[in-house]
């Protein structure tokens, strides 16, 4: 699947990476496995995408899903 | 007695009869109002009159940096600017960062009250302890960029900072902004009219004293985590600044789009910070002292050659410097480039997702000194009444005022700075052009006290609710009604850095050698609130005027309305966190005696 880290996440890249990453999963793994290998904490406030729709860490993961993971910010 | 982060030193300003003169208030003073917010409705109550015109000779400006201001750590480049607002005829009040506040610190000055109205053009010049009235005439009429460049040229000295109006402040646009350093805003409220109406172009400003700091190594610790932990802290604001989440605010059906109809834009991904670092940004900048970096700069050429003769000679060939396809704009870097703010009002919420003309509009603003939050979304009022037949091509000079219509917003400012054709309505604000027009118009207006709200949806955002019911200048985002945020906002300290309570007490301790107590922290920002709300309601402002306008009672798609009894009851119980009055908002005798403002209190009558 294809991942989009935004914002603070993108610490989360790996070192020179930018732009959408290609990570892969095992059958049957959701959201919350994904942010594991990624290594983002559990308790992280973030938004997740999933093709386009909100998502939850509990849900279950397509092969091909367009994913996005966002920290909330504000200001300006 | 050694001073440290404040010199005891207020300038008053009389241009109607060219005299200045020192206030030293005394130590206590700077402790129980700290600065910004404080100090400014402190004087506003002193000496602006009970229902005094906001742009008439009664009100005063006053320039407020706090105890931070100046102090070499990241986030302390900051002061506000208040006085009685032209958009809401109650307490107004804004910040901006850059170099000016703390160049205005060195020079041996912790804020300036300006009185009066001068007869001509005038501009002051503070060169450290003297202050001189000069003629500004032949800076009248003129854009930011060629005033600055004439007043530096004029007196002598690059290191000189500039704060100023543009042609929207000499025009009394309601929502005119100062500028400094051609790329930092105060820009809500509308101090830049207040600034015109006394006919004070500009403040020029040249400091050589540093601040003084009580614990340099304590100061100098905090300042060394910040860029230590940049990549865990602050990775979004150093790499992008504000606006790279839009798409996440866009996702959770929260980003203001059309006039606060809809949550969600399917071009976001076109206007946002992420489209700027790759399409048009040249680099990033930064405020006084701060490692964080988070300020964009734009450069855009009308022609492909040109843009790569700039990206060569301008950049020695390190960045390529963007060109408008279409040969329509040049965007100077000179005043910076959008915040998100300025992406989603100037973009997003008019349905525009043409980047190049939103970082034209941006630089517009700044250039012509205009908020870009209360413009762009008058701008929005009044393309939605347009779409619905309130206004139509006769109110507009044939002018159509169309959602989409990236070169239409482009014109469109330029014709509210002037004051040309509908622009002079619109220069009025939305709710005053709606009071105006009629006709039902006030059903699509998204302004709180008068104020145009932000880019944040309080349908999506529990916690921009109270902000926007609360705030003593209306519809602001900034959480001025958190004690923790009104704290910031008073001593002069920037909200983007991730600091803890624990690491602001650190600096104000290091920065003023105080011995204070979290606590006491909290007094001070409790303080500054009720100051403001007791101006306002000096000033007729009663609990009717709490309250969101209607269309944040219908539903968006992704997020339910808010109801009348939602916002009430949120207004009840920050009344009571705040020790006023649950009923009426008023402070209570007790409140007044705790945070020693019986003197403040007792010129409200």
């Amino acid at each position: 699947m294809t991942v989009t880290l935004f914002a603070d996440l993108r610490r989360f890249l790996p070192r020179g990476a930018d732009g959408p990453q290609r990570y892969t999963v095992a059958p049957g793994a959701t959201i919350a496995d994904l942010l594991a290998i990624i290594g983002i904490p559990g308790d992280a406030q973030i938004t997740i995408g999933v093709d386009g729709e909100v998502a939850e860490r509990v849900t279950a993961l397509r092969d091909g899903a367009d994913v996005m993971l966002l920290s909330p910010m504000e200001g300006g | 007695m050694e001073r440290f982060g404040y010199r005891n030193k207020i300038l008053h300003v009389n241009l109607g009869d060219r005299t200045t003169w020192i206030e030293e208030p005394g130590d206590l003073f700077f402790r129980r109002y700290a600065g910004g917010r404080g100090l400014i409705a402190h004087y506003l109550l002193k000496y602006v009159p009970t229902d005094a015109d906001p742009l008439g000779p009664d009100n005063i400006l006053v320039i407020a940096p706090g105890v931070l201001t100046g102090a070499p750590v990241p986030g302390a480049g900051r002061h506000s600017v208040g006085a009685k607002s032209p958009l809401t005829g109650f307490f107004g009040e804004s910040e901006s960062g850059g170099f000016w506040g703390a160049e205005l610190k060195r020079a041996g000055w912790d804020g300036i009250v300006i009185h009066g109205v001068s007869p001509t053009p005038v501009y002051l010049w503070i060169n450290e302890g003297a202050v001189e009235f000069r003629d500004a005439a032949h800076l009248w009429g003129h854009i930011t960029g060629e005033v600055e460049e004439t007043i530096v040229a004029e007196l002598g000295d690059p290191r000189i900072r500039v704060a100023q109006i543009g042609p929207a402040g000499e025009n009394l646009v309601r929502f005119a902004c100062i500028a400094n350093d051609l790329n930092e805003v105060a820009g809500r409220t509308g101090m830049g009219a207040v600034m015109g109406s006394k006919k004070l172009k500009a403040i020029a400003v040249r400091g050589k004293t540093p601040v003084k700091i009580a614990d340099p190594k304590a100061l100098n610790a905090v300042a060394k985590w910040v860029s230590g932990t940049m990549d865990q802290n602050h990775r979004a604001f150093h790499e992008f600044g504000t606006g790279a989440a839009m798409q996440g605010k866009n996702l959770e059906g929260g980003m203001p789009t059309l006039n606060y109809r809809l949550g969600a834009f399917d071009d976001v991904a076109k206007v946002d910070a992420i489209a700027v670092r790759d399409q048009v940004r040249v680099r990033m900048g930064a405020c006084y002292a701060c490692s964080v970096r988070c300020k964009k700069v734009v450069h855009i050429e009308e022609r492909e050659e040109k843009a790569r003769q700039a990206s060569a000679e301008l950049y020695q060939g390190k960045v390529n410097v963007a060109f408008d396809p279409l040969g329509r704009y040049h965007v100077d870097p000179k005043y910076g480039g959008p915040e998100y703010e300025s992406l989603a009002s100037l973009g997003v919420n008019l349905g525009v997702d043409d980047l190049i003309a939103v970082c034209k509009s941006n630089e517009m603003c700044n250039y012509l000194a205009m908020d870009t939050v209360s413009l762009g979304t008058t701008l929005a009022w009044a393309m939605e009444c347009f779409e619905r037949g309130i206004l139509t091509l006769e109110d507009t000079d044939g002018v159509p005022l169309r959602f989409h219509d990236a070169d239409g917003v482009v014109k469109l400012i330029e014709m509210i700075a002037y004051r040309r054709g509908i622009g002079h309505l619109l220069a009025e604000g939305s709710q005053r052009a709606s009071a105006r027009l009629g006709r039902g118009s006030d059903e699509y207006l998204t302004t709180v006290k008068g104020l145009e709200m932000a880019m944040h949806d309080p349908r999506h955002m529990p916690v921009m609710r109270a902000s926007y019911l609360l705030a003593p200048t209306g519809g602001d985002h900034m959480r001025q009604t958190s004690n923790r945020n009104g704290l910031r906002n008073q001593i002069g300290l920037c909200h983007f850095p991730a600091y803890e309570d624990p690491q602001s007490l650190d600096i104000m301790k290091a920065v003023t050698g105080w011995d204070l107590t979290p606590e006491e922290m909290v007094t001070m920002a409790h303080r500054g609130l009720t100051l403001a709300r007791l101006f306002n309601l000096r000033e007729g402002l009663t609990r009717a005027d709490d309250r969101l306008p209607r269309r944040f009672s219908d539903p968006l798609p992704k997020h339910a309305g808010l109801t009348v009894e939602q916002q009430a009851k949120i207004v009840s119980d920050y009344y009571v966190e705040q020790g006023w009055d649950a009923e009426t908002g008023v402070p209570t005798a007790a409140t007044i005696r705790e945070l020693e403002l019986t003197e403040d209190a007792a010129r409200v009558g």
